[in-house]
């Protein structure tokens, strides 16, 4: 369970959270929130890769020093090297986590053939799937997940929700924690909305 | 026929309007080095334009010596180059080119494409000043010059269209003046002529995305791969100068010890600035490499490219200069201390620089 505790984010003198409490009870759970209300502001922060002006966050009633050990996130916000193949990105971080290159997910994701084009030159739903492949491969307990089924095929959203299905078998204390405009497809699969 | 006429002149007014605007953010984007360019450029304006005049007049009347007005022509062609490689964005308007072929003819587009390379072309104009100046029979003593001004032109179009045959016909040229052959001037060029039409034909090879990207120093391979520009620039600027002091030396070898404290400024100044590109590159994928675990070891690497180039570039310095032992340290020493400044307060970069350079001339 996460629990956010009187968190305060700022941009300049924009307030994104002001005291903003929360608790994500659920084991699959769906953020809901217009556009710009700070959906990915707040996965970030929950991955430990943007820091609140102060507040706590707490990952199963501790407060962790290195979220982003514990947490694997997707998301458009994190830029990944557009110069390189998708297949050196993935290979980077397969060597950072000291993990095997997950065939499975590539072909899955029905991604082999594009792995040798460069980041930059990907579609928008093959550059998604090379970031949902990154956050699948580290295997972190907290799964954070932005915006995952956008620009995906309707092939990629199935293998999507087969691994989504799986994902905390192994993981009795984890979370996966989405975003989503299209959230219905991700209820029929257990995830319970929740408003910002 | 008018209707097409005032298309054409609309589409002009576009393209220099996107023209000028690109340059001027180009120009924003340079604030870091605003400082210097007051500094250094400022002062040295005049004499800049003086010499390169002067290094024109030099590929003129290269009959005594026509090795050495090949290798002005070939820096010349160097440094030409890599101005027009900065501002062939701004030229082409690339951001927008699909835009241009859905409304215009390709056509019109070559033909302002072709207007806004000459108007930003001052290598070229400087030597057409030159070439006007001349009378028919000093054009006939001198036919080389024609063939150097129309490979002025050449470059420009390599630029824009073909980089990478420039690259290959820069490199061969360079190969072809240090060969110790002796040519007159005109085989000379009429070498670079073949040697630039010969490159088109050049295949263009791709390595950077056969590697194996595991660690971080492949990581900056495949990076600087890819983005050669910004160590092209700054080599071609550091061989020009180091050129530049060379011919200094052997006039005033009494000056020695000064223009080696010269060269090593130069060095690294061009090496350490170097760190802006890498702290750009540092920020960009930082979050990426955080949530690997990987992002202190990420830090630690984005100072280690413009060390690497601080030693190849002192290394080119010795070899053409030779220098004094001591400036080894010292030039690493101040190169650290450059990019921490990069780092920590961009805006006094060229100030520090400045002033230890007064200091390094004063105690040579």
């Amino acid at each position: 369970m996460i629990a956010i505790n009187n968190l305060n984010k700022r941009f300049a003198s924009a307030h994104v959270f002001e005291n903003y409490n929360k608790q994500l009870q659920g084991k699959r759970v769906c953020l809901q929130a217009a556009n710009g209300r700070g959906k990915t502001t707040l996965l970030m922060m929950l991955a430990g890769l943007e820091e609140p002006q102060s507040g706590q966050i707490l990952y199963n009633n501790e407060a962790l020093k290195s979220p982003q050990n514990d947490a694997s996130i997707a998301s458009d916000r994190i830029v990944l090297p557009d110069f390189l193949t998708a297949r050196q990105i993935i290979e980077l971080s397969c060597k950072a986590l000291k993990k095997d290159i997950p065939k499975q997910l590539i072909t899955g994701f029905n991604f082999t053939e594009h792995l040798n084009t460069r980041f930059s030159s990907l579609s928008s739903g093959n550059q998604k799937k090379c970031q949902l492949i990154t956050a699948f491969l580290k295997q972190a307990p907290f799964l954070l997940l932005d915006e995952p089924s956008a620009a995906l095929d309707q092939t990629s959203i199935q293998f999507l929700l087969t691994l989504l299905d799986g994902y905390l078998d192994d993981k009795p204390n984890g979370q996966v924690i989405i975003t989503s405009h299209e959230p219905e497809v991700f209820i029929q699969h257990g995830f319970e909305c929740t408003a910002l | 026929m008018i209707e097409s006429l005032a298309s054409y002149v609309s589409f002009l007014s576009y393209r220099y309007l996107a023209y000028t605007t690109t340059l001027k953010s180009m120009l924003s984007q340079l604030k870091s080095f605003s400082l210097l360019f007051a500094l250094v450029l400022g002062p040295a304006f005049l004499g800049m334009v003086l010499l390169l005049f002067l290094g024109l007049g030099k590929i003129v009347d290269s009959h005594a010596e026509p090795a050495y007005g090949a290798k002005i022509a070939v820096v010349y062609l160097l440094l030409e180059s890599v101005m027009l490689w900065a501002m062939a964005p701004a030229i082409k308007n690339v951001q927008n080119r699909a835009f241009q072929r859905s409304l215009y003819k390709p056509s019109w587009r070559v033909c302002v494409d072709c207007k806004l390379l000459f108007l930003s072309n001052v290598w070229l104009i400087a030597s057409l000043i030159i070439a006007v100046d001349l009378s028919l029979k000093q054009w006939l003593q001198v036919p080389h010059f024609m063939i150097f001004v129309f490979l002025q032109w050449l470059c420009g179009v390599f630029v824009l269209y073909r980089p990478i045959a420039l690259f290959y016909s820069l490199l061969i040229s360079s190969v072809l003046i240090l060969l110790p052959v002796s040519l007159s001037s005109l085989q000379y060029y009429l070498g670079f002529i073949a040697i630039f039409s010969c490159s088109t034909l050049i295949p263009s090879v791709r390595i950077s995305h056969k590697l194996k990207v595991h660690s971080f120093a492949l990581f900056w391979l495949s990076y600087f791969l890819q983005h050669s520009w910004c160590l092209i620039w700054r080599g071609s600027v550091l061989v020009a100068c180091l050129f530049s002091l060379l011919q200094l030396i052997t006039i005033r070898s009494d000056f020695s010890d000064l223009i080696q404290a010269l060269a090593l400024s130069v060095c690294v100044l061009l090496t350490s600035s170097l760190q802006f590109d890498c702290m750009a590159v540092f920020k960009k994928y930082r979050l990426f490499f955080q949530s690997n675990n990987q992002d202190k070891l990420f830090y630690v690497s984005h100072f280690i490219p413009s060390l690497i180039f601080f030693a190849v570039a002192l290394m080119v310095v010795i070899s053409m200069l030779g220098t004094n032992l001591l400036y080894i340290p010292i030039g690493a020493g101040w190169c650290l201390l450059q990019q921490y400044i990069a780092q920590k307060n961009p805006a006094q970069f060229a100030l520090v620089w400045f002033f230890i350079t007064i200091g390094i001339v004063l105690l040579a």
